[in-house]
């Protein structure tokens, strides 16, 4: 009896110390939980996703009366997703028809801040491989000029290497919300973050089976899982993650978890990145935007997300339909679609838009864009900003190029078998540079023959001895006591410089009494060039050459007049660009705009230009840069197919190391470099190595030639020149030529024929 | 009214053209009927062949032989067709840029001229408004270096000539 009271106190005691337990397990657990939720809140609220940012390439401009390459079409509506298509009823967006005659296109909205377009259907018609006419069909009116948009080139991905375009739920249409609940979490909107009964099915799946495999999951605890939590199955993390799910549930609303589910899920994989979101899905697997997703289509994505890549249409498409059709019919159980659509939507045949194998479109580029990118923008932000950077990048000259130099290569190498042998430990490099001579936009850029296997870009890091594509600075800085028709001294001669013995020769040890100037830069002399240089002066020359603002320092040596002195062949190409824009400097430029992810521009950039010559000078160096191609070292380019004018100079540096061709039209500036990194001789000329690819390359890309030549500047004059004299010719000159010259420098009138007079 | 226009009509009939070929035959055969008349119209006649004789005369001096180095400006031009082409696209842009420069969309025109001159480079009313874009832009830099290349592209325009030499004045005058 005595014990009693001490059992009921202890009893008591026990009870007081559960009471107390109970507040004090809900205070830990509250205290937990608002722990978890301020973890929640900052990371739902916050920046959700790192998106990539995306780099695009130029806009392309397309008019009547353009040239258009074979093939053109075909290759750039595919690159910017878009479907072939046969039937005539349904025409929509993102479909193209394509008959012998004419191409059908409905162009897809384009969005890109001030510009903003909403897709219609056009027809282009071609004849002989020029477009005929542009018409607007919807509206039926000739349009004068249209844009394509610009083209995805690549992505600043981040270590996870995710793909991610985000959509908002009210865009989604029912069917594709349907489909996904069907597929995944049939109870969602009822619920309150998990299914007592899934989970309990599940254990008893589970029990049965002997381990962990059902998941039971709501799409709060999909979503919960993925998003806080490792993948690894155990208890604790279970339990972890549905306080979460009744966390999350507490904290939003019902329509506000699904639309973080849809942009979240994981949903198959192109190359080494992951495809993420309904939206980068609907893209990815049927090549439209989830709101013109069909019933089967967006029953095939939502049964995707049980395990995407075995599902995946791609993998394999009995499979697909087989998943499919479950989901279909799950969504007629619940009444969510009619019994009659669902037997359609069972009968529809699953067919993927193709997905576009992965490519590095334009590497080089890329990294020379990251590179001045990275002035303002760290990697890091560069890979999760989701910021949208429309370069100066021609896709279409960018292929070219690649193409061109690829062929050359591949050309120069079987004549010289000796290039694949051991003893070069080195394979044979090129690279090409396209500019626009006038806005300085880089067009295309190729570093190197394979960046797989050497990503050293040779456009932009490389230094290399120019050779003879220098001289015609050298020749600038003579017009101003010189002209094109001043005799020049074609002899050898010895020259000593600070004491040693210098005697340049000839590249075809040929020599003569006196050449022009002209001729002297079109075949390439030596000889009148170091006499020239001498007439001019190297001081003034350098102070001439310094106006390029290459990054070389030029010292006063008179092999400096022969291109002795190494460049950056970007920088060179600029330089050149001088000569085709009426004495004009551009800036290189990679890019245009940077747009932040609401599509605002953020940074703009645009042509800088900066006079450093007249231009009457830039005028009469490309006419006689143009008698190179028609009567000097780069006569091969008319045998090549090249006919309509072209200014340009070869360059072959000492002992063949460096093959250069430099060309250009009013409209379009091209460098081809040639040579091994390592400077072993590669035993031809700019004009028989390089040459040949700035013709292949020219050729694939007829939208970019007019044709035309450069308007004479008001201050070059006209003159009849004898040809005995090299004066202005009078009445009784037997022989003359034409020649231009700056109209305050130019020949006296012919001493020879008219001194009797 | 309506008798004028049918006259009007009948001149440019095909009738009408028979009946003045006849008329013309007609005064032919009146003019050689007069023999001072004969006179002057072989006077003319003489004096028509003479002139087109000149044409045709070769040159005292034969072509040099061996052909010396000179730019052949003939080369130019032959792609007539694709030159107009070019230049109405790029035209096209051009008036469209000229609309956002003079709505005060400034930043926008700019871009439109830059990619009308990759179309046509040699459009010079680019340049003109280009210069005008920086100049509300407050860059008298860009401003003078746009306005000399419009001045270089359309000093055969008496018109636009003028508005570019007060342009250039303007500029000055901010600098």
């Amino acid at each position: 009896m005595k014990k009693k009271p001490q059992l009921r106190l202890a009893y008591k005691l026990g009870i007081k110390i559960f009471l107390l337990c109970i507040p004090v397990c809900f205070l830990s657990l509250l205290i937990y939980s608002i722990y978890l939720s301020n973890g929640i809140e900052s990371r739902f609220s916050g920046r959700r996703w790192q998106i990539p940012s995306k780099v695009y390439s130029d806009t392309t401009v397309l008019y009547t009366g353009q040239h258009i390459p074979k093939g053109f079409f075909s290759e750039k509506l595919k690159n910017l997703n878009y479907h072939e298509v046969e039937d005539n009823r349904q025409f929509q967006k993102g479909q193209i028809r394509t008959s012998p005659e004419a191409v059908d296109i409905f162009l897809y909205d384009f969005n890109f801040s001030f510009k903003k377009r909403v897709g219609f259907p056009v027809r282009i018609r071609l004849y002989n491989n020029k477009i005929q006419s542009i018409v607007r069909m919807d509206k039926k009116i000739f349009m004068p000029v249209l844009e394509l948009e610009p083209e995805e080139i690549m992505q600043f991905f981040g270590t996870k290497r995710e793909r991610r375009q985000l959509v908002s739920i009210n865009k989604i249409p029912k069917h594709v919300l349907f489909a996904i609940l069907a597929a995944e979490d049939k109870s969602f909107y009822s619920h309150f973050g998990i299914d007592p009964l899934g989970i309990i099915r599940a254990t008893f799946k589970n029990i049965a089976h002997g381990r962990l495999s059902q998941g039971g999951s709501t799409i709060t605890q999909q979503l919960s899982k993925n998003y806080f939590l490792t993948h690894k199955r155990t208890i604790s993390r279970k339990l972890k993650e549905i306080l979460i799910s009744l966390i999350i549930e507490f904290m939003y609303e019902k329509d506000e978890i699904f639309e973080i589910y849809l942009n979240e899920i994981y949903l198959g994989q192109k190359g080494s990145e992951s495809i993420n979101g309904i939206l980068e899905a609907s893209f990815f697997y049927f090549g439209k935007s989830v709101t013109s997703l069909l019933l089967p289509e967006a029953a095939a994505i939502a049964g995707l997300i049980k395990a995407p890549n075995y599902y995946s249409p791609y993998v394999n498409k009995k499979r697909c339909k087989k998943r499919r059709d479950m989901v279909i019919r799950a969504m007629s159980h619940n009444g969510w679609v009619s019994e009659n659509l669902a037997k359609k939507a069972v009968n529809y045949p699953v067919k993927p838009a193709g997905c576009t194998v992965y490519e590095r479109k334009a590497p080089y580029f890329i990294d020379y864009l990251s590179n001045q990118l990275h002035k303002f923008y760290s990697p890091k932000d560069l890979s999760s900003l989701g910021l949208t950077i429309y370069t100066t990048l021609d896709i279409q000259v960018q292929r070219a190029a690649q193409k061109a130099l690829k062929k050359g290569l591949n050309r120069l190498e079987k004549e010289n078998p000796l290039f694949l042998n051991n003893k070069y430990k080195d394979k044979l490099q090129g690279a090409i540079v396209v500019l626009s001579p006038k806005t300085g936009y880089i067009l295309a850029m190729v570093g190197g023959k394979n960046y797989g296997t050497s990503q050293f870009n040779r456009i932009t890091d490389a230094k290399r001895q120019p050779g003879s594509a220098f001289k015609p600075f050298v020749y600038l800085a003579g017009l101003n006591k010189l002209t094109p028709a001043t005799l020049l001294s074609n002899r050898k001669k010895t020259i000593i410089v600070n004491g040693k013995a210098w005697s340049p020769e000839n590249f075809s040890r040929k020599y003569s009494d006196k050449v022009t100037m002209r001729v002297a830069l079109a075949k390439s002399l030596n000889l009148p060039t170091v006499d020239l240089a001498f007439k001019t002066g190297l001081e003034k020359i350098i102070e001439k050459i310094n106006l390029f603002e290459f990054s070389t320092e030029f010292k006063s040596f008179p092999s400096l007049s022969l291109g002795a002195f190494e460049v950056i062949p970007l920088e060179l190409a600029r330089a050149y660009c001088v000569f085709a824009a009426d004495g004009v400097l551009p800036y290189p430029m990679p890019f245009k705009n940077v747009l932040d992810e609401n599509g605002k521009i953020i940074k703009r950039r645009y042509m800088d230009i900066k006079q450093v010559i007249s231009s009457a000078k830039a005028f009469i160096i490309s006419s006689m840069l143009k008698s190179v191609i028609t009567d000097g070292t780069g006569s091969l380019l008319k045998k090549k197919g090249v006919v309509f004018p072209v200014a340009g100079k070869t360059g072959t540096s000492n002992n063949y190391k460096d093959a250069w061709f430099i060309g250009y039209t009013p409209d379009i500036l091209a460098l081809v470099w040639i040579g091994f990194d390592k400077a072993y001789p590669i035993n031809a000329t700019g004009g028989t190595a390089a040459l040949p690819i700035w013709a292949d390359l020219i050729k694939f890309i007829p939208q970019y030639i007019s044709g035309t030549w450069f308007k004479i500047p008001s201050k070059v004059v006209k003159k009849n020149i004898c040809n005995l004299s090299k004066q202005v010719a009078g009445k009784n000159c037997p022989d003359y030529f034409e020649e231009f010259f700056l109209d305050t420098n130019f020949p006296k009138k012919c001493t020879v024929h008219d001194k009797y007079k | 009214m309506n008798n004028n226009l049918k006259t009007f009509k009948n001149t440019f009939s095909s009738n009408s053209l028979i009946f003045s070929v006849k008329n013309w035959l007609y005064h032919i055969t009146k003019i050689l009927s007069d023999k001072k008349k004969i006179r002057t119209v072989v006077l003319i006649l003489i004096f028509l062949y003479g002139i087109s004789g000149c044409a045709t005369i070769k040159p005292i001096h034969e072509p040099v032989e061996k052909k010396p180095l000179q730019d052949k400006t003939e080369d130019v031009g032959k792609n007539q067709d694709n030159i107009n082409s070019r230049a109405i696209a790029s035209l096209n842009l051009t008036t469209h840029g000229q609309m956002l420069l003079e709505n005060g969309r400034i930043d926008e025109s700019i871009s439109i001229f830059e990619r009308s001159i990759s179309i046509n480079p040699k459009n010079g009313k680019n340049y003109y408004y280009l210069a005008e874009a920086w100049y509300k832009k407050g860059n008298m830099r860009l401003s003078k270096e746009f306005n000399r290349l419009a001045g270089i592209y359309m000093d055969n325009n008496f018109f636009w000539i003028n508005l570019v030499k007060k342009q250039k004045k303007k500029i000055a005058e901010k600098k």
